[in-house]
């Protein structure tokens, strides 16, 4: 009987079934490469970010500002420019799931000084994006119970390798005053 | 004490044969509430078990794929995830509403008012939140027919060139309309084709009478705000007029009361013969029949004279109305001659409120015109007429008794016609060009209050062969340059230059200009010489059969609409369906059961129709509403209730219909006794009634001015709460006592800024006029679904806010209180106390909120509500939702599944939005502008939502008014949302 318990308690749950998936995208898009190598920032293609609940995935047009000039003979863009001139939407797979009923908001997170490392692990150093992080609920309210741990200065939340500095725990207590996580049900579920 | 006990009730079967309605009421819910066979089987049910058991074991070994499908190139102004709003106008006959479109993403998803346009002023009504759902009906014409095969736009323009070069004579047929582009291009048709417009439901009678007073063709314009005392006869100002916004927004300006000394209302008397929303909101009411109304006018026109009346009311009535800005509304069924008198009082008492504008001033306007749509069809029988378009309007639906549209209409030779639907007229018709939806086109409309503003679409025809208004009278102008025009093109050239001017201010503020037109020059010296005046009563020995807009689907252009159909009509509470209403004391003498059938005939046209007993109802008369037995192919509007146009003979009333009784009986589905709050068994009839009134409360201005709020409060305390030695009569000591004093409102307590915020509603009970704006404006914002009149029957109704409706009084000729009653958010909820798995829980903001995915779907917590606003998912109602129709859900809602507990989550989304708004944009949550979606759309202003600790807030003001009472106070489970007390006007006189 607990060896029963035991396996739905540990493969049941999200850490076990959902932390390592790593569909194959449509395009070989490396994050390590534009992210890591060349310094893209986030925003630059997850522009409303900021703004809106949603990480937008950019259009094909972003990806086509820069290899309508760079690499244009490449037979790893020529599905992109296939596209492209076609007009036919590319369709990524997404990794991070969450279910229809918990809506969760980019911006807020952002504006309040979590950065993106928190939730999707070193994406600059992925080659193809992977899930790193359960995501449950149980995983969100840890935060949400205890966020000092998690909370940077709003201009760092980009920045996959911040360094928390010696007084960050000083520099919390003061930033925290304006931050209460939500702890009920409605916070998410709607 | 000064408040009498008064007797409050539902409906007739209560005050009538209260034995019965126990029997009824003993049963919380009501027969079939728990039936679950007739829709899926017990072997279908486990057939369709067993596949899903099989597949959730082979899918649950693989994670299901999600996909992201991000645009091409990106779509200007849209930001995904943030919803973008539009300020557009919705055309409504001769007038329109200016609304604010919230577009997610490309799809409009609800509509709100726009505070710049005079129409809406931030409101709106049933009819125009509604209208989002028939953008997306999937039973709008899609394609371009020639008899009845799909055709093409150049097909169409090669058959027009050929009649133009033939030398056809071509006539065009509209309803009424309002709008400067439409009206050019009606005047640049003008030697080419002859225009007729006509409206079945047209008020020619009030013009008529108009200009028999003032000598011009004028209209009128009320502007209620101006008046202290209403004479409405047998108008429906607050229901079914095409100003019913406006109206609503002025009537209650002066209904809002703060305190007992700045206390001040208008009053309402009101003259009529079935109960409309206006009679319900009155402060005397007086039921006759049709045609002894009248009658009555002639008397008022007399004692208006100083002639000598023994009428007291009519004395009194005049005596107030003469003192006290006084204004007297006449609705569409009264005679010519009445209308004279009514226009002759308000100019002879030099009314504020009312201005006579000449209609040639209407400049863009086109008016309804019987005389001439009776030449109209004699022509077409003399075959003068070749070719016959029939602009977006339905006249083989609304033909009346021997009009002979449609046998006039089979015999022209060719006839073209241009509507949303391929519905009833367009069968008979050669051509047919499906029309875009109003969201979806170019054009411009001006409203009767003299605002332009610009038609701006949302989205691009869903169906590609969709032609706007605009578009389709270029084509009959010039059918050769327009022959390869797309949707939209010829609309929006003109559009654009006719307002290009400042065409960005245009488009943002939705309004271009308000002509503000003046009053016609007034000659007062023979005002009081009316001639030709009929003094005699009209004996009329049978039953006047009288026709009226029904408030749902108004003449039937919203027949297809699920929303408007499923929301029960204010007065009877009747979904889905039209009935005969009636006295109590006529279906006695008819010997008439409820639901039974009647059947009416004239000239040898029969319909059968349930009968109803509606309290307030004249005797000897039956009312019909129109625009319901739709008879084309539609999967809404098809065989709901019964087309009574057929009896009409040219005016809204006939006398000379043969009345027979049916033995079958049919059910309507009436929610009246649903959702009730008074039915506990143990409790006898006059102990239900007596604890109505602590749900209902209500005192007379006059008193509310000498004992102020003490009184209403009193009333409960006295009963349930307080002991004669003022100790606190509850058993249950308040569990929040310690967070909350118990004593005070919570909203008392010192407002810190950084606690979160603590929502609350208050809904004035003294401005609701029942009109079921908020109900659908909520049922668009949450995603609600509609269930159908089987459900409706079985109590199953899935709306948020249920209007209450009460009659207190004699069942003669009652008053009536509307009471919209949502879930409260207790702040000590039953419901929470009972649910086994935590799915309704407190939130820190006190919110009582509703985990979908948590519920399982006991239903204890609708059991152990005591104010029933609970609904459950008995089917899966979503589930074949066509793909067209999901694009008007909102994205930030949930959809719920069968077996799943919803209510009313005081809009949860946007007050989520608004919070992380504040946190986005580094402001005050106090900063952020947002209404909740009752709020936005209530048109009399009577709800007020917010931080009820914010001392700053206008809900912490409503809060703070003496007339504040929560419902149900004695449970002790102090409901967030409270409720402003009636107060009722009544002249002393009267009484």
């Amino acid at each position: 009987m607990s060896g029963v318990v035991f396996f739905f308690w540990y493969y049941g749950s999200p850490k076990y079934t959902d932390v390592g998936y790593q569909p194959d995208q449509p395009i070989n898009y490396s994050h390590k490469f534009h992210v890591g190598t060349l310094g893209l920032d986030c925003r630059y293609c997850h522009n409303y970010v900021e703004e809106s609940h949603e990480a937008n995935v950019p259009p094909t047009e972003t990806c086509m500002n820069c290899h309508n000039n760079i690499r244009k003979e490449s037979n790893e863009l020529e599905y992109l420019k296939n596209t492209y001139t076609n007009n036919i939407p590319i369709e990524w797979i997404k990794v991070h799931m969450l279910p229809d009923y918990a809506y969760f908001n980019h911006s807020v997170h952002l504006n309040a000084g979590v950065g993106c490392v928190s939730c999707h692990g070193r994406v600059d150093q992925m080659e193809k994006v992977v899930q790193v992080e359960p995501l449950s609920m149980s995983w969100c309210l840890d935060c949400h119970r205890n966020p000092s741990e998690h909370l940077r200065p709003v201009e760092e939340i980009t920045n996959m390798d911040w360094i928390k500095p010696d007084n960050h725990n000083e520099w919390v207590q003061k930033y925290k005053s304006g931050i209460n996580p939500p702890e009920s049900c409605s916070a998410c579920h709607r | 004490m000064k408040i009498e006990e008064k007797k409050y009730w539902k409906s007739i079967e209560e005050v009538k044969s209260p034995r019965t309605f126990k029997e009824l009421a003993k049963n919380e819910f009501s027969e079939g509430y728990m039936d679950t066979s007739n829709t899926v089987s017990r072997k279908k049910f486990l057939k369709i078990m067993g596949a899903s058991i099989a597949l959730a074991t082979l899918s649950g070994c693989r994670k299901p794929v999600q996909k992201i499908i991000p645009y091409v190139n990106a779509a200007d102004k849209i930001k995904p995830g943030i919803p973008n709003y539009y300020a557009s106008v919705m055309p409504f006959g001769l007038n329109s509403f200016g609304i604010i479109a919230e577009s997610h993403e490309g799809r409009p998803t609800h509509i709100h008012g726009n505070t710049n346009h005079p129409e809406s002023l931030g409101a709106t009504n049933s009819f125009v939140q509604a209208s989002i759902l028939d953008l997306y009906d999937p039973d709008r014409s899609k394609v371009i027919k020639n008899n009845k095969k799909i055709s093409s736009w150049s097909k169409l323009s090669d058959f027009l060139q050929s009649m133009s070069s033939q030398k056809s004579k071509v006539a065009i047929l509209s309803k009424p309309f309002s709008s400067p582009s439409l009206k050019g291009l009606k005047s640049k048709l003008g030697n080419k084709v002859d225009w007729y417009c006509y409206d079945p439901m047209n008020d020619e009678n009030e013009d008529l009478g108009i200009e028999e007073a003032i000598g011009k063709k004028c209209v009128a314009q009320f502007s209620l705000d101006r008046a202290q005392t209403i004479l409405s006869i047998d108008s429906d100002f607050l229901g079914t007029d095409i100003r019913v916004t406006r109206n609503t927004k002025d009537f209650s300006k002066k209904r809002k009361v703060q305190d007992k000394k700045s206390a001040a209302m208008n009053r309402l008397y009101v003259i009529e013969s079935n109960f409309s929303q206006t009679g319900a909101i009155a402060d005397h009411r007086k039921v006759m029949r049709q045609s002894d109304i009248d009658y009555f006018v002639s008397k008022l026109w007399k004692g208006f004279l100083g002639k000598k009346i023994d009428d007291k009311f009519i004395k009194v009535v005049l005596s107030d109305l003469k003192k006290n800005n006084g204004v007297i509304t006449g609705g569409a069924r009264l005679s010519a001659k009445t209308h004279e008198l009514i226009t002759r009082m308000n100019l002879l008492m030099r009314s504020k409120a009312v201005k006579y504008i000449e209609k040639s001033k209407f400049k863009n306007s086109c008016f309804s015109d019987e005389e001439k749509y009776k030449k109209l069809i004699k022509k077409m029988n003399k075959n003068e007429i070749d070719c016959l378009i029939i602009f977006d309007s339905n006249p083989v639906y609304f033909e009346k008794n021997n009009q002979g549209f449609a046998k006039a209409l089979k015999g022209i030779k060719s006839s073209i016609h241009f509507g949303p639907y391929f519905d009833e007229t367009a069968s008979l018709c050669e051509w047919h060009v499906p029309k875009s939806h109003y969201l979806e086109s170019w054009g411009d409309c001006q409203s009767l209050s003299g605002a332009v503003s610009i038609i701006q679409p949302l989205i691009s025809p869903l169906y590609y062969q969709a032609y706007s208004d605009l578009d389709f009278l270029h084509l009959i102008d010039n059918p050769l340059k327009y022959k390869n025009s797309k949707p939209m093109d010829a609309a929006y050239s003109l559009i654009k230059n006719t307002y290009k001017k400042s065409w960005n201010k245009y488009l943002y503020n939705g309004i271009v200009k308000t002509d503000k037109h003046k009053s016609v020059k007034i000659n007062y010296s023979n005002l009081r010489n009316a001639r030709n005046l009929k003094t005699e009563r009209k004996n009329i020995d049978g039953i006047e059969v009288s026709f009226y807009l029904s408030s749902q689907v108004y003449d039937g252009a919203f027949s297809n609409n699920a929303w408007l159909q499923e929301s029960p009509d204010s007065m009877s509470k009747i979904a889905w369906d039209n009935v005969a209403m009636m006295s109590d004391s006529t279906a006695k003498k008819m010997g008439l059961g409820k639901g039974q059938l009647l059947s009416l005939k004239y000239n040898e046209k029969e319909i059968e129709i349930p009968a109803w007993v509606l309290p307030g109802h004249a005797d000897g008369q039956i009312s019909l509403q129109v625009g319901y037995g739709r008879f084309f192919k539609s999967s809404v509007a098809q065989s709901v209730g019964k087309n009574v146009f057929p009896l009409m003979n040219g005016a809204l009333t006939n006398n000379s219909i043969k009345i027979e009784k049916r033995q079958s009986v049919v059910s309507i589905a009436c929610t009246q006794d649903h959702h009730g709050m008074d039915t506990d068994d143990s409790f006898t009839n006059n102990e239900i009634q007596s604890r109505l009134h602590d749900i209902f409360r209500e005192v007379t201005l006059e008193d509310y001015k000498k004992y102020g709020g003490k009184q209403i409060a009193k009333i409960t305390k006295d009963k349930h709460l307080t002991k004669k030695d003022g100790t606190d009569k509850t058993l249950y000591k308040n569990p929040y006592s310690n967070f909350y004093d118990a004593k005070a409102k919570p909203y008392n307590k010192p407002y810190d800024i950084n606690d979160p915020p603590q929502w609350g509603m208050t809904i004035d009970l003294n401005s609701c006029t029942g009109c079921n704006a908020c109900a659908i404006a909520c049922q668009s914002e949450n995603n609600i679904p509609t269930v159908g009149k089987d459900e409706v029957l079985k109590g199953r109704e899935m709306s948020w806010v249920r209007l209450d409706r009460y009659f207190k009084g004699s069942s003669d000729n009652p008053e009536v209180a509307f009471q919209p009653v949502a879930c409260v958010h207790c702040e000590n909820a039953p419901c929470e106390q009972v649910c086994p798995v935590a799915a309704t829980v407190h939130d820190e903001e006190g919110i009582n909120a509703m985990v979908y995915n948590r519920c399982i779907g006991t239903r204890y917590c609708a059991n152990n509500c005591p104010y029933k606003v609970r609904r459950f998912n008995f089917h899966n109602y979503t589930y074949d939702t066509p793909e067209i129709v999901q694009m008007a859900h909102n994205p930030d809602v949930t959809i719920r599944f069968r077996g799943v507990m919803e209510k009313c989550t005081y809009c949860i989304q946007i007050l989520k939005e608004a919070e992380q708004k504040s946190v986005v944009q580094k402001k005050n949550l106090n900063d952020i502008d947002f209404k909740v979606a009752c709020q936005s759309s209530c048109p009399a202003d009577c709800i007020e939502f917010g931080n009820i600790k914010d001392s700053e807030s206008e809900i912490f003001k409503w809060k703070q008014n003496d007339r504040d009472y929560s419902l149900l106070e004695q449970l002790n489970t102090k409901p967030r949302t409270t409720y402003l007390a009636k107060l009722r006007n009544p002249n002393k006189e009267l009484i």
